[in-house]
């Protein structure tokens, strides 16, 4: 008899446990005491170059246990289910998070990509296409700085009239926008330019900055992205603030943070973009990608 | 009776734009980069023609494969400057051709072919790179009777 009314109080007080867990997601006290950072990248199921950034964020992450995790997934919702596990399990709120993807520039307008789902303003809009996000949207705050570490993903110029296409909005700022709305007014910082993922990139560098050496990037489309290297955006729905920042870096542990000095400020790396500019040809940018449009 | 003279040219002339715009398919998958006169490449997956105009899937192989359904390029043959292919085969014929050449020096004697063991598998890497790399050229400059000939390579009749 005994027994089992210590094994009934046991099972209570687990239950009451569990039910303080749920509920701290949602209490701002005990939400400011624990933070975590965490690195989204995807996992396609060829072998592919992403498999080194991957193995590179397992070992920082080896280094700083209980602060800093990676999550690789497939899909939005293989993310998002191993997102809430993580978090559900370490009762934390996320500081920093990053979504590390590919932005495609073909495309004509800003994007990034949660495993091999992609998501643009349009589709932020989408209750349907966002039900994976809005899941994961509780472990998310004011306080939450969301990095979207994919190409041209704040990107608040227009794409150049190519063809008989005209010029069109790359809607970067819409995007940063809609994100900041649907995670909870979080801090968003996107990119007007490229995102490199340099060795480095969590030691604070310039890792993040840069421009890649692939011949197609070097096409005279892509100026106004040349024309941008290192510059950033941070929008917060809470502050209603849109601003142009310095470059953004990573922090060992995995947080945004800001340079002091913007990318395009350090004289070498000025006159590489100088020289970069004057080099840029017609012809070597896919022009197709741009009607790339699905039959209805 | 004069109408009907009068709408006969009409109707000449309706069916034989009908004619022309008849979509041609292509027999096998080719790659192709296509340069239009404002200096613009464009790289897809020929899919045939459509009149005067050239149509591109602008897919990878892959996606083509897959069944991906994106709407085809349009492109006039007035607009065209250049086209290329990739060359069939082009791997084992350069590697057959690098190899060759790498192989030659036995010719020359005992020299020669200690100097072979060197020159053949280079011979056989380079040429799988540049056969596998090398393009055929096909010069259009908006005329139509180079842009017909060039489909008609890969067009079904």
């Amino acid at each position: 008899m005994i027994k089992k009314i210590i094994l009934l109080a046991l099972f209570f007080l687990e239950s009451l446990l569990l039910f303080a867990s749920d509920t701290v997601v949602n209490n701002p006290a005990v939400a400011a005491r624990k933070r975590i950072n965490i690195f989204v990248t995807a996992r396609c199921s060829n072998l592919d170059w992403s498999f080194t950034l991957r193995l590179r964020a397992r070992l920082r992450a080896l280094f700083d246990k209980g602060s800093f995790f990676v999550i690789a997934g497939q899909t939005d919702s293989e993310v998002a289910d191993k997102l809430i596990r993580l978090m559900k399990r370490k009762n934390a709120m996320i500081g920093s998070i990053w979504f590390d993807s590919h932005g495609h520039y073909g495309k004509g307008h800003s994007v990034f990509d949660l495993g091999m789902t992609g998501f643009s303003y349009e589709s932020l809009k989408d209750n349907l296409q966002t039900k994976q996000l809005r899941r994961m949207a509780g472990f998310f705050d004011a306080a939450t700085k969301i990095g979207i570490g994919s190409c041209y993903g704040g990107a608040t110029f227009e794409f150049p009239e190519i063809e008989n296409l005209a010029a069109r909005k790359m809607n970067g700022d819409s995007l940063m926008i809609y994100t900041s709305m649907l995670f909870n007014d979080a801090t968003v910082y996107a990119s007007e330019s490229f995102v490199m993922m340099k060795p480095g990139v969590w030691k604070k560098e310039y890792a993040l900055a840069g421009y890649p050496v692939n011949r197609r990037f070097k096409d005279k489309i892509y100026l106004p992205v040349w024309k941008r290297l290192g510059q950033w955006n941070r929008y917060s729905h809470y502050t209603k603030l849109f601003e142009r920042i310095n470059t953004v870096c990573l922090d060992k542990k995995g947080d945004i943070r800001i340079e002091g000095i913007a990318y395009l400020n350090i004289k070498k790396y000025n006159k590489k973009q100088i020289a970069r500019l004057k080099k840029l040809k017609k012809g070597r940018f896919n022009a197709s990608l741009a009607f790339q449009q699905k039959s209805q | 009776m004069k109408k009907i003279v009068q709408a006969f040219p009409i109707l000449l002339l309706s069916l034989t734009v009908l004619a022309q715009q008849d979509t041609l398919i292509t027999e096998k998958s080719v790659i192709t980069w296509v340069y239009t006169k404002q200096g613009n490449m464009l790289k897809g997956v020929l899919a045939g023609r459509s009149g005067s105009y050239l149509l591109l899937y602008p897919g990878s192989l892959k996606e083509k494969k897959k069944n991906i359904d994106y709407q085809l390029v349009r492109i006039s043959f007035e607009n065209i400057t250049i086209t290329k292919t990739k060359k069939p085969n082009g791997l084992v014929k350069g590697q057959l051709l690098g190899g060759s050449i790498g192989f030659a020096p036995v010719i020359f004697g005992e020299g020669g072919a200690y100097v072979a063991i060197i020159t053949f598998p280079l011979g056989v890497v380079a040429g799988i790179l540049i056969g596998a790399t090398s393009k055929k050229k096909y010069l259009i400059n908006g005329d139509y009777t180079s842009f017909l000939s060039f489909t008609d390579k890969f067009i079904k009749p």
